[in-house]
């Protein structure tokens, strides 16, 4: 009797985790990020030797119904200089995303393929899966425990949710074997993750080194990402977002099509 | 001499105990006997060879890369299912091994197509669909034709690429290389294909393999056949035990001190112990053959090794010095190698003096006055009469016999070649040797090169000009040296997605600078996570790395090429250029290390002639002294000139042994004939000699001959040279020492005494 109402109990307590996991990243993914913002984006790409390479973009991003779409213009190099980036993230499944790149020295447009997730994302450590959200019919999640990070500014509780590929393919077409995501308990944002990669054994970390609250919304506006291989550091990148603007009433559905990348804003 | 004599008997005993004792506790240091096979050690730390090729290692990610071949040589060469699959599951096994941070293979390369606008790089072949169609485009792009597949799309490489950091790492090198076999193995019994495996990475594992395959076996071998040799000799068991004790204990302090001193051998190195041992063997054997001459003739035991000491310190000591001082002008080398086995063969000629004199004359001090003498089994000349007699009536013609033959042998020097090769270094049938000359029969040059093109500008690699420069000296690259088969660098993509995104330009290269910094953007941003460009290009975008496969060619070829290279970038662009890589520094490495060995021995020479002018205080004695000894040198060197080999490191240490021991023999015979000639007339005092001496020259050569028959067997192809050259040397002096040394003595002994 007792062993029966002990085994429900546990059951019962294992769905809920179970459910809970799945439903924190769903937090993560439904939360508030803020719509029609205006950003300017600098990215630093940092080789294995120390040099410093440095990318400054201004980032358009507008959100219609669950999809999300960005428009991103390169502002240096100045050999890259309106070199422009627009993206679909689709929320629906069915649907692929899109990307697409205008090159001003060609003069034209060309789309990538988002098929493959795998790639990096503007020649960083990000990679493109990294920079969208993921559809998490695809994953598997648990929660692994509870645990507290530590920062400068204070100390984070978190949880350490490990995401699983469901099949192969899905592992082939995002280029991971797993992930863990450290979920802040406060606002469902993710601090801190690791990302074991299908490629040679390699693992990137990903660390928000800063977080700015801007009009209500939370947003990290530093974040690094790290390849290393063992202890050895290949590669590292450093996102910073400045200048922040949210519910921007100049940013509107229309812009974000082919045509804009193509003649400016 | 007689003190030193009653002093040794009182304390025998204990001096015996005392040295066994030193020896054995020294001896504990040698279980951390180690290896090393990394380009470092031969360099001078301050080397600005070796500073730019760090430099480079660091901002272009090294070098370090296998090669891994095979051929399917069925009607649609690899591109079938089979062959395929085998690409596929390779490069996925050799991502996964330790140490590995790059595979790169015919599957796997980053195929950039574009329709209808869709700009794609991806995988060129994830699947076995329209296989022939990839063939087809595979046989036509240039940035993998003759590097990952063949021209007749029979053969494909893969390449791995260890991670800069352990690259440098020779147990990473041994450990990936190990693994790589392990996991081919597999897939030769699998697939039945034959793989072939290169690449420097490769060659730096087998050179430490060989070298601990060479201490391990070729040794102790070594050790057993003296050991064997002596008891046949002597067929006694002070016979074995003398030689041996003073041999051994030399062998065991100079390795545990060098040990102890922090050194590791290496491919140079693990010949000391077998250097040290001829050595120590020439003073224990005079002494010991002197031994048995006066017990055979005197009364007490004691007697016996008075006599002999007495009559053979002198030169067993002028024979420690010289080839003490020697080695030691290897020794102030600044190349770890080469001064290490100057100081370990200086302190081996020291120590071995030393125990010549203590343990070796203790020991026989312990046989009882009524110890029998073995008769030697070999001809005893210890009682020849008559040729000194034979020398004085030949005289002439002795000399002029050898002049002739010398004369002929000396004309091979024109066609001596100093040179070397570290693939050749290796036999026919070991793995990098098969794997090289297999790529280079299908498929491409085995060697790389890495050309480090700086154009002094920030962003200028990006400028059309600088890259149709690069496209230039490309095409007068291949125009002046045959032997390259392949090259490439990132003007190589920039000109694919020009022929991709900009079909109807007649442009090679895009005139905007702005286009070529896009095109490298869009290319970025399309490789899968984990691949870059990083390894192409400095982070300044000021520098471009070309790497050239070219077929293996000589050192000295190598150097002309490197020169070529970086004149013509010097002489006829703005910009400057650096050749890099290990096959490089190889090259200078070797040019380096024969020079030194060559510089050393030249000093060597001058040391003793100067030595021995002191002594002799006699023009044309000293010239007598040197002629013998230098003779073998050239003879031994004209020889190889008409047969063709060229000398290589091996051959130049053979020089400087064979100076160091060649010398030993001559000195005896002047000590003993000058001591004779004050008494007895020439024909007596070189029957004297004879009798006295000679066959302590004649067992010390037979048994160095042996020792180092030994390693004629290594898979190392210098030791083979060396010993070979070293064996032949040997005798030529031995020959020169008792023939054309007495023939010569006569003549001036009769213009003396006319």
């Amino acid at each position: 009797m007792i062993k029966k109402l002990l085994l429900t109990i546990g059951l019962s307590t294992t769905l809920l985790m179970a459910q809970t996991a799945r439903d924190i990243m769903q937090k993560v993914i439904d939360r508030d990020d803020g719509d029609k913002i205006i950003t300017n984006m600098q990215m630093q790409l940092i080789d294995k030797a120390g040099h410093k390479r440095v990318r400054d973009m201004k980032t358009y991003s507008i959100d219609i119904g669950k999809d999300e779409k960005k428009l991103i213009f390169f502002l240096s190099p100045s050999d890259v200089k309106n070199t422009a980036f627009l993206t679909y993230d689709y929320n629906d499944d069915e649907k692929d995303d899109d990307q697409w790149l205008y090159l001003p020295a060609l003069n034209k447009t060309k789309r990538i393929p988002a098929s493959d997730k795998d790639s990096s994302f503007m020649g960083s450590d990000f990679s493109y899966f990294d920079m969208t959200k993921p559809n998490l019919n695809d994953f598997n999640f648990k929660i692994i425990k509870e645990a507290i990070v530590k920062r400068k500014w204070g100390n984070e509780d978190v949880w350490l949710i490990e995401i699983l590929p469901k099949t192969k393919a899905i592992s082939e077409e995002t280029g991971y074997l797993k992930s863990v995501a450290y979920v802040k308990k406060e606002n469902y944002m993710i601090t801190r993750a690791k990302y074991y990669l299908r490629k040679a054994k390699r693992v990137k970390y990903m660390d928000v080194k800063k977080f700015q609250k801007i009009d209500g919304i939370d947003v990290a506006t530093i974040t690094t990402m790290t390849t290393k291989k063992g202890k050895r550091t290949l590669h590292k990148t450093v996102l910073i977002q400045s200048d922040v603007k949210m519910n921007q009433k100049s940013v509107t559905e229309d812009m974000f099509t082919t045509r804009t990348i193509e003649k400016g804003i | 001499m007689k003190q030193y004599i009653n002093l040794l008997n009182r304390y025998k005993y204990l001096i015996i105990v005392f040295f066994t004792i030193i020896v054995a506790t020294l001896s504990i240091s040698l279980k951390n006997i180690a290896f090393e096979g990394s380009y470092k050690i031969w360099f001078d730390k301050d080397s600005k060879i070796l500073k730019d090729y760090e430099d480079f290692r660091l901002n272009f990610s090294g070098d370090d890369i296998f090669y891994i071949a095979f051929e399917d040589n069925s009607k649609d060469g690899v591109f079938n299912k089979k062959a395929i699959n085998t690409i596929m599951e390779l490069t996925y096994e050799f991502e996964d091994i330790d140490g590995v941070e790059d595979v790169n293979s015919l599957t796997n390369y980053p195929y950039m197509s574009d329709s209808d606008d869709n700009f794609k790089v991806e995988d060129f072949i994830e699947d076995f669909d329209n296989l022939k169609q990839k063939r087809k485009i595979a046989l036509q792009d240039k940035l993998i034709l003759n590097q990952l597949i063949s021209r007749d799309g029979k053969t494909t490489a893969i390449s791995v690429k260890l991670s800069e950091e352990l690259g440098s790492n020779e147990e990473v090198n041994i450990y990936v290389y190990k693994k790589i076999l392990q996991i081919l193995n597999t897939y030769e019994e699998k697939t039945a294909y034959k793989f072939y495996l290169s690449g420097t990475p490769a060659v730096t594992a087998s050179l430490v393999i060989v070298s601990q395959n060479d201490a391990m076996i070729l040794m102790p071998l070594a050790v057993v056949i003296v050991t064997l040799l002596l008891f046949i000799l002597f067929r006694s068991f002070i016979g074995v035990l003398i030689p041996s004790v003073v041999i051994v204990f030399t062998f065991l302090s100079v390795l545990s001190i060098q040990i102890l001193l922090g050194y590791k051998l290496n491919n140079f190195t693990v010949n000391i112990p077998s250097f040290v041992s001829s050595i120590a063997i020439a003073d224990a054997m005079h002494l010991y053959l002197a031994w048995i001459y006066y017990k055979t003739r005197s009364s007490t035991n004691k007697e016996a090794v008075y006599l002999a000491m007495k009559n053979n310190i002198l030169p067993i000591a002028l024979t420690s010095i010289t080839t003490a001082i020697g080695f030691a002008t290897l020794g102030f080398s600044s190349i770890e190698p080469i001064s290490t086995l100057g100081v370990a063969i200086t302190s081996a000629a020291l120590l071995a003096f030393i125990f010549s004199i203590t343990i070796a004359p203790s020991i026989l001090l312990i046989l009882k006055d009524n110890y029998k003498i073995k008769k030697i089994n070999f001809f005893d000349i210890s009682n020849i009469k008559g040729y000194g007699k034979f020398i004085s009536n030949n005289d002439k013609k002795i000399v002029y016999s050898f002049l002739i033959v010398f004369i002929v042998l000396a004309y091979g020097l024109t066609y001596t070649k100093i040179d070397s090769n570290s693939i050749k270094y290796f036999k026919d049938d070991t793995v990098v040797r098969q794997g090289s000359n297999f790529i280079e029969d299908k498929l491409t040059g085995a060697m790389v090169y890495e050309v480090i093109i700086n154009t002094k500008v920030k962003d200028a690699i990006k400028d059309k000009e600088f890259l149709s420069t690069v496209v230039k000296f490309e095409k007068e690259l291949y125009k002046n040296f045959k032997n390259v088969r392949f090259t490439s660098s990132i003007k190589d993509i920039i000109i694919k997605e020009q022929e991709v995104l900009n079909p109807n330009s007649s442009e090679l290269l895009p005139k905007d600078k702005n286009l070529i910094a896009q095109y490298i953007l869009l290319y970025n941003m399309n490789l899968p996570q984990g691949k870059s460009i990083n390894d192409k290009i400095d982070s300044d975008y000021s520098k471009l790395r070309l790497t050239i496969n070219s077929n293996i060619q000589d050192t000295s070829k190598d150097l002309a090429m490197i020169d070529w290279i970086n004149n013509w970038w010097k002489i006829n662009t703005k910009y400057s250029s650096s050749v890099q890589g290990q096959t490089t520094i190889f090259a200078y490495m070797q040019k380096s290390v024969s020079d030194t060995l060559i510089t050393s021995i030249s000093l060597t020479i001058l040391i003793v002639i100067i030595l021995m002018l002191a002594i002799f205080k006699d023009l044309s004695y000293t010239f007598l002294f040197m002629f013998p000894n230098i003779a073998p040198i050239v003879l031994v060197a004209g020889v190889m000139g008409y047969i063709g080999i060229t000398i290589d490191i091996g051959v130049a240490i053979s020089a400087a042994v064979i100076l160091g021991i060649a010398v030993d023999d001559t000195i005896h015979f002047f000590s003993k004939y000058f001591k004779a000639i004050k008494e007895q007339n020439f024909e007596k005092s070189i029957d004297y000699i004879i009798n006295s001496s000679a066959s302590a020259m004649i067992l010390t050569t037979l048994i160095l001959s042996a020792t180092f028959s030994v390693f004629a067997t290594s898979s190392f192809i210098p030791n083979i040279n060396f010993a070979i050259v070293t064996i032949v040397a040997l005798n030529m002096a031995l020959i020169l020492d008792l023939v054309l040394l007495p023939a010569l003595l006569s003549i001036k002994y009769k213009k003396q005494n006319i």
